[in-house]
């Protein structure tokens, strides 16, 4: 017992010492509480994302590609969704060496390597070369023209390219390009996916099917460029043409020549909340005696174009797309759209109207980035049916 | 007497003892309350300068709730709901009129880098253009420039706002306009430039011209900057907005629970500064009575006043954050059709005026980009405290600091001091009448009338 109250007398002395100690003035209450911290010594490391984050920034930022990353898409139109890994490397000079490699959910497989040089002439000239392999082993192949039935056939096509080109803007809105490159192609005969009971296609007909040119092919280009944005735009105008020469160097029949023109218009209302575009696309090919443009050279309309119809749906030596577009804002990096979209193919220049386009209509959600278009998600409608469109570039000219 | 009679003794005059002691819960008042600096005590030496990743303080700012959950009482106030000086804070509007010269001279009587060379030692990171130069006087400034086709609209805002913000009682920067020519650039011995790699070059003449083509150039051929003049003390790096700086033993209360941050929110929606994120703060290790301490400020308010600092500032800024669920929810099915308010807002055009106004502004609506912890802890106390202090900024204060932007136009003077003054008073308006307004209790001397003074803020 006196054991007992001996030791609770020695707690509640203890207490009251430690009561003693409590601080008596605000100073010395904050004081207390700065010595404990300064005693805990405690420490805060950035964590797991932050530490990726900060080298990702320390590397340049997000425009940068340096360093291992994931890229979306860049095969070929029918690819389906691909993705795959990708490294890049920026050197002291401003230089740029670009690997890439992807794959997609239809076996299409990718992989190239750009060098681009280091901006010249006041960073006004671009200069860059690339090497690419890619390998498409189902390809749509409808019969030409615009009028032709909806009887699929397949193909592959694996090609490999050396390229080198150049971009020169002597002025803000002044653009020249040019280049040269050694393309190889490797085809397969076109062959009927599901023949129904009215096909009634002659596959003689098909100029180059299974044909395995190698060209050199070089071209030009010159645009008035007036967009706030290339991959982003909403407002400013692009005119622009390209000839392409394409001379076959492992044989004869196949060489051509192409031009591709486009006039673009972006429109801003309520100070570019909302955004009419509206765009014409006109390609037309020429050839000399004896030569034909190969099917899959052809211009074509369908999938990322012409959105109502499938990839490849029309191809033919001609070819002509109008697209208008009203986008509207809905959040910082988000915009909506409604689109129309029409065109036709023909064998003829002189068809190249607007009489008989085949046309479609949809809506589309996209992600967007100040200067770049990450993804759009659309749902398109002609009289072929529903598409579902999942892009990873933005609807006009590049 | 028995032994067991002995123990009851030692144990009596014990509980004697503890009785005498203060009582275990803390007391409400201290008798040296209520403090009027929140003084330092621990030496901070040992702080490290840290890095703040601008993705992740967004992302997680954007997306998540970073600090503490509950929202409570402000912390770093005293037993009269005041902010006591400190190293975040030192209390100038509201305890004396701050007067017009004294808001032109800002920090300190610094008036900007010397005439003659000025010798460039390094480019500057972040979005504005920029170096760091030596003046012959040895002082080191840090110089932005305008950006090109927008003559005197960042600098004029940063010079305006750290005037603002400085009688306001936040750690800032002296900034001064400073008009240059190229030729007054010179490479400093030990300039070097940040390569992709990571290494360092030498600084080349390029480098300098390199900065200067994203800038304004006047037809006269002269460049327009601000200079800000270099903070005392080894920099550390920024400090977020919430929790405290781990390696600094006197920063005890978690930033999102101090009122001079929470109260910014009132401030910065005043100047619409919607920038005020870790990364445009600056702690600096300095040396004061023997011992390091770290002082925590407020940098970069060339975007401010509708400026981005690179071009006018978005029109959405001020208004919604980056994302913000609730108006792209109903923008979506509406085809466009439905605007929000910020789109039709026409702003006055002046040289060197960003997308300002106030005639539309909504004290309780602004937004920052991004959500800030302590904003929005915010409570109406908070915001309360905050809106005194601006009310005390009288309008002639209001017209000097405008004038230190030295806008050449001086319609975009007027236009812009008035903007303010009626922004301010919106700002009264909108939080002076959330809480009680009786403040500055004093108590009447023996010769007096018993009782309490007590003054009334939403009648001065």
């Amino acid at each position: 017992m006196r054991r007992n109250l001996s030791c609770v007398a020695l707690l509640v002395l203890l207490a009251s010492s430690a009561a003693a100690q409590r601080p008596e003035t605000r100073a010395e209450e904050l004081a207390f509480k700065q010595k404990e911290k300064a005693a805990r010594n405690e420490g805060s490391p950035p964590n797991f994302f932050e530490k990726r984050l900060l080298a990702l920034e320390r590397a340049g930022g997000l425009g940068v590609s340096s360093g291992w990353f994931v890229t979306f898409g860049d095969i070929k139109s029918g690819s389906g969704l691909a993705l795959g890994p990708a490294y890049g490397k920026l050197f002291d000079n401003g230089a740029l060496v670009h690997l890439k490699g992807a794959y997609s959910i239809r076996n299409f497989k990718m992989a190239q390597l750009t060098l681009q040089a280091p901006p010249l002439v006041s960073g006004r000239l671009a200069v860059n070369g690339r090497v690419r392999w890619q390998d498409a082993p189902t390809l749509a192949f409808y019969p030409t023209g615009t009028n032709s039935p909806k009887t699929r056939f397949d193909f592959s096509e694996t090609t490999s390219e050396v390229s080198g080109r150049a971009i020169f803007r002597p002025i803000p809105f002044a653009r020249f390009g040019g280049g040269v490159s050694y393309e190889d192609f490797d085809t397969t005969h076109v062959t009927l996916k599901s023949p129904p009971a009215e096909a009634s296609f002659d596959l003689v007909f098909v100029p180059g099917s299974g044909a395995d040119p190698t060209y050199v092919h070089s071209h030009a280009s010159a645009a008035f460029d007036s967009r706030d944005g290339l991959g982003y735009t909403r407002r400013g105008s692009l005119l622009s043409a390209t000839l392409h020469d394409y001379h076959q160097r492992n044989g004869d029949g196949l060489s051509f020549q192409r031009v591709d023109a486009t006039a673009e218009q972006y429109l801003p209302i309520l100070h570019g909340n909302w955004v009419i575009y509206v765009g014409l696309r006109a390609s037309t090919t020429n050839t000399s005696d004896g030569n034909v443009v190969p099917f899959f050279l052809m211009p074509q309309l369908g999938g990322n174009d012409l959105r109502g119809f499938s990839s490849y749906r029309f191809r033919d030596r001609h070819s002509l797309l109008f697209t208008a577009e009203y986008r509207w804002y809905v959040q910082e990096f988000v915009d909506m759209a409604i689109f129309y979209d029409a065109g036709k193919v023909t064998s003829q220049r002189s068809q190249l109207d607007f009489d008989g386009l085949k046309s479609s209509v949809g809506a589309g959600i996209r992600f967007h980035g100040p200067e770049t278009t990450a993804v759009r998600l659309e749902v398109a409608h002609s009289r072929e049916g529903w598409r579902l469109i999942f892009g990873f570039s933005p609807v006009g000219g590049r | 007497m028995t032994r067991l009679t002995g123990s009851m003794i030692v144990l009596l005059a014990a509980v004697a003892a503890a009785s005498a002691a203060p009582v275990k819960t803390a007391p409400k008042f201290y008798r040296d309350d209520p403090v009027v600096r929140a003084i330092e005590t621990q030496d901070a030496a040992k702080a490290q300068e840290r890095d703040i990743s601008a993705y992740y303080d967004a992302l997680i700012n954007l997306f998540g709730r970073p600090g503490a959950q509950t929202v409570d009482r402000a912390e770093s106030v005293n037993t009269i709901d005041e902010v006591p000086d400190s190293s975040w804070f030192t209390n100038r509007a509201g305890v004396r009129p701050v007067t017009a010269d004294e808001m032109l001279r800002g920090v300190n009587d610094d008036t900007g880098p010397a005439s003659g060379k000025w010798l460039v030692s390094r480019k500057a990171g972040g979005a504005s253009a920029g170096i760091t130069i030596e003046d012959e006087r040895g002082k080191t400034y840090f110089v932005k420039f305008d950006p090109p086709g927008h003559p005197e609209l960042g600098s004029a805002s940063e010079a305006i706002v750290t005037r603002l913000f400085h009688a306001l009682g936040y750690h800032v920067p002296q900034a001064n306009i400073a008009i240059l020519r190229r030729e007054q650039l010179v490479i400093g011995p030990n300039a070097t430039v940040r390569l992709p790699s990571g290494r360092r070059r030498p600084m080349r003449p390029s480098d300098i011209d390199e900065v200067l083509k994203v800038a304004h150039q006047d037809p006269d051929g002269s460049y327009r900057a601000i200079a800000s003049e270099g903070l005392p003390g080894k920099p550390l790096g920024g400090f977020k907005y919430e929790g405290t700086r781990p390696d600094d033993p006197n920063d005890v209360v978690s930033h999102e629970h101090r009122r001079e941050l929470r109260g910014l929110r009132v401030f910065s929606a005043w100047v619409n500064h919607t920038d005020a994120k870790a990364l445009n703060s600056l702690d600096t290790l300095i040396s004061e009575n023997g011992r390091s301490l770290v002082r925590h400020h407020l940098i970069d308010f060339n975007a401010a006043l509708g400026s981005a600092g690179i071009g006018l500032r978005d029109r959405r800024d001020g208004y919604e954050y980056l994302y913000e669920v609730g108006p792209s929810m109903r923008a979506l099915p509406a085809f466009g059709f439905r605007p929000r308010a910020w789109m039709t807002i026409d702003y006055p055009e002046f040289r060197g005026v960003g997308r300002f106004e106030s005639t539309r502004f909504v004290p309780e609506e602004w937004r920052p980009r991004v959500p800030n912890p302590a904003y929005v802890r915010s409570r109406p106390d908070d915001t309360f405290w905050a809106a005194r202090k601006l009310m005390a900024l009288s309008d002639d204060a209001i017209r000097s600091a405008v004038k230190a932007g030295r806008l050449t136009d001086t319609r975009a003077e007027q236009f812009l001091a008035q903007a303010l003054i009626e922004r301010r008073n919106k700002i009264g308006g909108a939080w002076l009448t959330k809480v009680n307004p009786v403040v500055d209790p004093a108590q009447r001397t023996a010769r007096s009338r018993s009782g309490m003074l007590p003054c009334n803020t939403a009648l001065r």
